[in-house]
Order: C-alpha cells, then structure tokens, then sequence
C-alpha cells in the first residue's frame, strides 16, 4: 500500500497528532491586529482625551507632580486620538465630496487619490492607538531584581542556572545596564559553576521593563556534563522579575515609597521578623563571631529572605529588605490582577497568563535552537542568546510585542464588557 | 564548646580540603563555606596584586638593562613583549593563590581573626582597617551605633531650616526636647571615648553628617597604634568617598588616657595626657560662656565602648579563645587601678571605666551618654552608677526591637546599650 510492509499505527498517530497540534498552536497564537478599532476601544480613547484636557487646564492653575505625570501618560492617547479624528474627518469630506453630484470631475479624481492615501494611514494610527492605550506597567520605569533558582533537575539545573546568570550579565554589559550580582548560593559542594539560588540587581531605571518577559520557568534540554549514557535531560530554571524600590523618601516619580502606611505596597516593619544568626552565650568583646546572616520572615504571608553574602550584618540586612520589598511588591500586583487573568484567560486562551509557574522559553542543545512559548518564536543559534547576544534580544523583542497584542486584546474585551 | 560531629567534618572536607581547617574556628558548615568564600577571593585579590607588583619590577628592570627611554604611561605606543602580556594579567586568575589560601586557612585554624587576616571590617557602609594590637569592631557595635544615632537624632533635633524638606517629619514627631539643641549654634560636639579603630566615631560621622550643618566629634585612646589605625581609617574612608568631605575637618582622634586625672598624671607610669588635659586642646569644646566651678569644656554627647571584661570573665571561658590570644588584652579587660580618686570604692573592676565616665559626664556638661555593656547585669550597675553621680539622669538600656530569640535568659548575656539621658531642668 504504502511501499512498507507495515506501519505502526501508533506512530502514525503520533506524528499525525504533532502535526495537528502545531497548528492549533500556531492559530492561537496569531492575534487579529486590524485596522478596525472597536467602538468600545474608541469611547475609552475618548474619555481618557478628555481626563487630559481637564487635567491640562488644571496644570494651568496649579502645579502638582502627580497631574503632571498623569498627563505625560495620557499626551500619547491625546494626540493620536486627535490624529485619528482629523484623518476619519477628511475622510468623509473627501467622501461627501465624491457623492456631491455638483462637483468636477479633476476635484474628483484628487478627491479618489486623496482618500485612498488617508485610508492607508489608518491601520496605523490605529495601531499606535492601540498601543497608547495600554497603561503603563506600574513599576515599568523601575531598575529591577532578577532572582534565579534551579526547579526539577537536580545537578544539572543548577548548571544550567548558573549559565542563565551568565547570559544575563552579557546580556546586561551589552545593554549598558550596571548589573550585580547581591545574592549567589551555589549548592552543596564547592563547585563554582552550579547555583542554588542569585539574585542580579539591574539598577538602571526602566529595567523592569525590559526584562519583565523574562519571568517564568526556562526549560533546557539537553546532554548534561553530569551525565554518562548521553541521554538528553529535561530541566527547569525559575527566573523571576522583581521591582527594585529606591531605598527611601524622595517618591515624586515611580509608585508612593515603603515608608507611607497608605501606600499599597506598605511594609508594617512590625509585619516582619529578623532573625540575627548568632550562637547563643555572651557577646560583644568576648566573641569575634564572623556570622553575618540575616533572615526576614514576613508574617503575614511566610516569605523568607536570607542574606549572608557580605560580611557586614547591616549590608545583608538592607539587601534582604530590599528582596523582601521587592517579592511583596510583585505578589501584591499580581493579587490586585488576579481578577483580569479570568478575562483574560477567556480572551486568549491558556498561554495568557505569564506567571512564575508557567513553562516560557525551552532552549534546545540538540536543535541548538530557542523557543519562546509565548510568541511562538524560534531563534536557530543558541550560543548567540547564551551569550547575552543578538538572538536573545530578538527572542525579548518578540515576547514584548506579544504582550502588547495581548494587552490590546484583554482591553478590548474588558471594555466591551463594560459595555454591555 | 561541644566536639565537631565526625560527620559534619567529613562532609565539610568533601566539599573542599580547607573547609575542615576553617571549621575548628567557625563551628557551623555555613559560616566556615562563607569564610572560605571571602578567603578566596582575598588569596586572589592578593595574587594579582602580586603579579602586577612583580610586572612592574619587571618592566622596570627591561628598561633599566636596555637602557631605551621609557614610554611615559599614557603613551599609546605598544612597549615590548607588553601587550599579550598585560591583557593575560588582567585576565586570567593569577597563580599562587591557591597556597596563599591555604597559608589563611591554616593561619584562621589556628585563631587568628578573620578580620586580622583580611585586613578590614565592614562597618555600616563604611570599611574599618583592621591590625594586630587593635581591637576589631563587633557586629554589636555596629547596631549600637545605629541606634546611638537615632537616639541622639531625637534627643538633638537637627535645626530645620536649613533641611526642612527632608528632616522634618523627625524633628515635628519627636518634641522630647523643649530647649533649641545648638546654643549659639556652634557645632554637635561628640566625645568617643576609648574609640580603637575609630569606628563609632566615623560611622556616627557618616550618619549624622546629613542632617547636622556642624559637627565635631573627637575619639580619644591610650593606645598609639589604635591612634595611628583610626587616622589611617578616617583619611581611607574619606579617600573611598564613603565619608562626606567634611570628615577630616569634624573628626580628630588624639592619644589620651580616659582613667587617669591631671591630678594623678604626676604618678600614673605612662606619659599619655589625661582627658582633661587633652578637651581643653579643642577649640570646639570650650565653653564660651563657663561657670565658676566648671571644668570650662561643654561637650554635648559621650558615647563610649570601653574595655568591659572582667578578670574572671577573661579567663573562665565565657571570652573566646581567639579573642582573648589574639586581641589586644587592653582593649578588653580594664587595668586595676591603684588610687581611688577616679572611682568610687566598691566599684567593680570591670566598671571602672563607667564610674569614671559618669561621673566626668556632668562636669562637661554632657546631656547625653551612651555605653556599650558586656551583658544586661553590668547593664543595670550602670544605670545605679548614674544614680549616684550629680545630675537628674534617666537612664535605660536600649532595646533591640528585634532578636528576642533565644529567651529572656540567653537575653541578658548578650551585650546592651545603656541610653542616659540627663533631665533637663
């Protein structure tokens, strides 16, 4: 029948079953990014235009840093909305122009031209609209913590962390961001090139945005060095992105400071235990204890920091708050998003939600090849994203756009819902 | 001290050869890796320091033997055989740190500090230098410090206008005291007495610095080397740009002896003025407006981290054995003083130095006085010393608002803080 005596059909099943799998993925990853823009996008826009003219001549009256920043978010939305107007506007005159029996017939052929050009301009502006209306990430503009732990694999996940780390330093270097390294917990043993737990500071400002696609688990497969049959392994690699607060006061930009009780990210200092590890009996001159570790337990939720990197206690301290600071923090935004990932699960599927347990990227030795899980994107050179490289901000790129499409889609159905 | 388990030792050495030897000072796995961790990366910071050193020499010699003109520094022109050659020193790991290591791993077996070792200590945000002869700053020092400055930012508000912006949330929430803290606006005057390395007087700097316009704070020691090390301190942390610029102007450190009086300067052995004679020396500290009666000096805080340990507590195992081989006795056990003017009778030995201090406080006018105890018992005779001494003083011992663990018990062996602040009035 087939020029083979026989086929298993389990295989034929098998392969069949990819097949129709890749596609399915493949469709469900494609968001529709037309040129139409839903009324209820469009009504949105509008408020907003006017929430900024209102807060401009208020601006007008009184200075205030918080309308000011208001407005600066909104400037986008204001103006490509007006660029939206004016363009649908000459639109239909140059239509009511062409309907208009009483005009010639040279005006006409311009009017056609002129009309033609303008509908090509819309897809884009409304596109950009799109983009304008996606509020910002609230700690978009801040430097950030990038924790890194081994998950399933044992050994060879802590190899593969430590190669993580290393990829994002180069890629941090390349960058121009000042990068370093607070916490570094290499396992049992004395191996150097295997991490059970870091934590990278990128302390330029607007880090957290760049590197925010970043949160999640990193999957590798490949030959470990550990292991002796060449087998391919699967493991995984925790990466999570952390907001990075400055340390006090001075809040006229970013989200309100730690300090402030009404702020949302609030820490109630009395909310957290820290222990000091110290061995009991006397102290002060008459020991010359070298343990400087620290540990934060945050009561109410049981999150625990430890810190014994520096040998000054007080410097372990200040970076396990600022650790500390920064987990809360995220796990607040999250909790205050809980009630959008329902949304959004209904409007995308159920690669929506990009949370710290959900399989992102899978880098592939064997293939030597990177995938992201979100954008469905391929880079076939690993040892270019390895190294921090080109194919790694193509990878980061790509996930970006992603979630900005994705962004677009939830506001839509957020606001037809509203709507309705 | 319990015996080290054979298991943990056999564990520690699977991890790597030296850590057994770090553990026969450290105890625990944990702290005997860190050790190790800071140890290595000194052998390294040394090896390359080495390398350069010895490429230096060599170059030097080069040209010395060739008799060519040497290419000034910022020439760009490649000198001979250098090119691959410095790019592999900045590189690669230098060799020989592994048997620097091992000399530190063997030297830290055996007691030494630590901090003797590297050479430094953290200390805030500052690095103390550390030497043999001077006693190294405690992680209790460094919490005490930052608690002496937070009490000495409530009990002093910091004049507003100048920093209204950033300081007055302190200032309005904290009406303690109803008196202006600067008369004639003159400068925060602060005593360390005893300082050592200098380290509560640079960090104290370091901390008040920002929110007082002035500042003058003198550390005191009988000990020359401890003298020398908290110079050497103040202009390395300045250099660092870890201290403010004002640093080397607002602090001095002088030789003096705390305990002896100028009365008793005639007897005493050594030939170290006594502290009177020494406050005088400092424009700073004379009282522009003196009473009858007064020592003619005003200083506004003492602090002070004296030698506390007790003849007995030196001995009967209560100070560890590196402290008390390795560090310098004086530093830590008070000397036994022959005449009673300075101290009342029936002082302890250990508290000699309190005695003297409190009753030395009201007599320069200090509204402030903050001490470093060895345990909460000491503690307490030093809030009855204030008792008895002239002056309405409310003292207490400061209490950490954290690190409760271990029991009331295990509580009141640990070092403390005794505030004492005179009544005003």
């Amino acid at each position: 029948m087939l020029g083979i005596p026989w086929v298993c059909s389990r295989c034929l099943w098998r392969s069949a079953g990819t097949s129709f799998n890749r596609r399915v993925l493949v469709h469900s990853r494609t968001f529709k990014t037309g040129s139409d823009l839903s009324p209820a996008l469009l009504t949105r826009a509008r408020s907003l235009a006017v929430e900024h003219a209102a807060l401009t001549t208020q601006l007008a009256d009184t200075f205030d840093a918080k309308v000011a920043r208001r407005i600066g978010e909104l400037a986008q939305v204001a103006t490509t909305l007006r660029e939206w107007d004016s363009t649908t506007e000459s639109i239909s005159e140059l239509q009511a122009l062409l309907e208009d029996p009483t005009t010639e017939a040279e005006l006409k052929s311009l009017a056609v031209e002129d009309l033609e050009s303008s509908k090509l301009l819309l897809p884009g502006i409304a596109q950009s609209l799109k983009k304008a209306l996606i509020p910002r990430h609230p700690f978009a503009e801040l430097p950030c913590l990038l924790e890194i732990r081994p998950g399933a694999g044992g050994d060879e996940a802590g190899l593969f962390a430590f190669e993580l780390m290393k990829m994002y330093m180069a890629f941090c270097s390349r960058r121009g961001f000042r990068c370093t390294i607070i916490k570094k917990e290499g396992g049992e043993g004395s191996a150097e090139d295997r991490l059970s737990e870091a934590v990278l500071e990128i302390e330029t400002e607007g880090a957290y945005d760049t590197m925010r696609t970043e949160s999640g688990v990193h999957r590798v497969q490949r030959v470990p060095a550990t292991e002796a049959k060449g087998r391919t392994h699967t493991s995984a690699v925790s990466v999570m992105v952390l907001p990075s607060f400055p340390e006090t006061g001075s809040d006229t930009h970013g989200p309100p400071g730690f300090d402030d009780p009404s702020s949302d990210y609030y820490i109630d200092p009395q909310e957290v235990r820290t222990e000091k590890m110290r061995a009991s009996g006397a102290g002060g001159q008459h020991v010359n204890k070298t343990e400087s570790a620290i540990r934060l337990t945050h009561l109410p939720t049981g999150i625990v920091v430890s810190m014994q990197d520096s040998r000054s206690q007080h410097s372990n301290r200040k970076k396990a708050w600022q650790v500390l600071r920064a987990k809360l923090a995220e796990q607040r935004r999250e909790a205050r998003e809980q009630e959008l990932v329902a949304l959004r699960r209904g409007a995308m599927g159920g690669v929506a939600r990009m949370g710290r347990g959900d399989k992102i990227r899978t880098y592939n030795y064997g293939q030597s090849r990177c995938t992201d899980h979100r954008s469905g994107f391929t880079v076939h050179n690993l040892d270019d994203v390895l190294a921090g490289g080109q194919g790694l901000e193509s990878v980061m790129d790509s996930v970006q756009r992603w979630l900005g499409d994705s962004e677009v889609a939830v506001m839509a159905a957020e606001a037809s819902v509203k709507q309705a | 001290m319990p015996r080290l388990a054979n298991s943990t030792i056999l564990k520690a050495y699977r991890q790597s050869p030296l850590l057994p030897l770090l553990l026969r000072e450290c105890r625990t796995l944990d702290s005997a890796r860190n050790e190790l961790r800071w140890l290595r990366q000194h052998a390294i910071d040394i090896a390359q320091e080495r390398r350069e050193r010895d490429y230096e020499a060599h170059v030097a010699q080069h040209y010395a033997s060739h008799s060519e003109p040497r290419p000034s520094p910022d020439d760009p022109a490649p000198t001979p055989s250098s090119p691959h050659r410095t790019r592999r020193i900045a590189r690669a790991r230098p060799t020989g740190w592994r048997r620097t290591l091992r000399t530190l791993c063997h030297a830290r077996s055996r007691g030494t500090p630590l901090q003797y070792l590297l050479g430094d200590q953290p200390f805030g945000d500052l690095t103390i230098l550390c030497r043999k002869g001077v006693l190294i700053p405690r992680n209790d020092t460094e919490s005490f410090t930052y608690a002496a400055a937070e009490q000495i930012l409530t009990r002093f508000p910091p004049p507003s206008p100048s920093n209204a912006v950033d300081k007055s949330p302190i200032a309005t929430a904290t009406p303690t005291t109803p008196t202006p803290a600067h008369p004639n606006n003159g400068p925060l005057r602060i005593l360390d007495l005893c300082t050592g390395t200098g380290c509560i007087a640079l960090l104290l700097h370091d901390l008040l610095a920002p929110s007082y316009p002035s500042l003058k704070i003198l550390g005191v020691d009988i000990n020359p080397l401890a003298i020398q090390l908290s110079r050497r301190n103040l202009h390395h942390n300045t250099a660092l740009g870890w201290l403010s610029t004002r640093a080397p102007a607002e602090l001095e450190f002088r030789l003096g002896d705390v305990l002896s009086t100028p009365s008793s300067f005639s007897g005493s052995a050594h030939n170290i003025a006594a502290l009177e004679t020494i406050l005088p020396q400092i424009p700073e500290f004379l009282d522009p407006t003196p009473l009858q009666g007064d020592s003619g000096v005003k200083v506004d805080i003492i602090i002070s981290n004296p030698p506390y340990i007790s003849r007995e507590a030196f001995v009967d195992g209560t100070t560890e054995r590196s402290v008390r081989v390795f560090e310098p006795v004086g530093a830590l056990v008070p000397p036994e003083l022959a005449d009673s003017e300075v101290v009342a009778v029936g002082c302890r030995g250990e508290d000699v130095f309190y005695a003297r201090i409190a009753g030395m406080a009201g007599r320069v006018g200090a509204r402030m006085v903050l001490f470093e105890c060895g345990d909460y018992g000491q503690g307490e005779r030093v809030m009855e010393l204030f008792r008895q001494v002239e002056g309405r003083w409310e003292v207490r011992i400061w209490e950490d608002a954290m690190g409760t663990e271990g029991g009331e018990a295990g509580r009141r062996e640990r070092a403390c803080l005794v505030v004492a602040k005179r009544a005003e009035g």
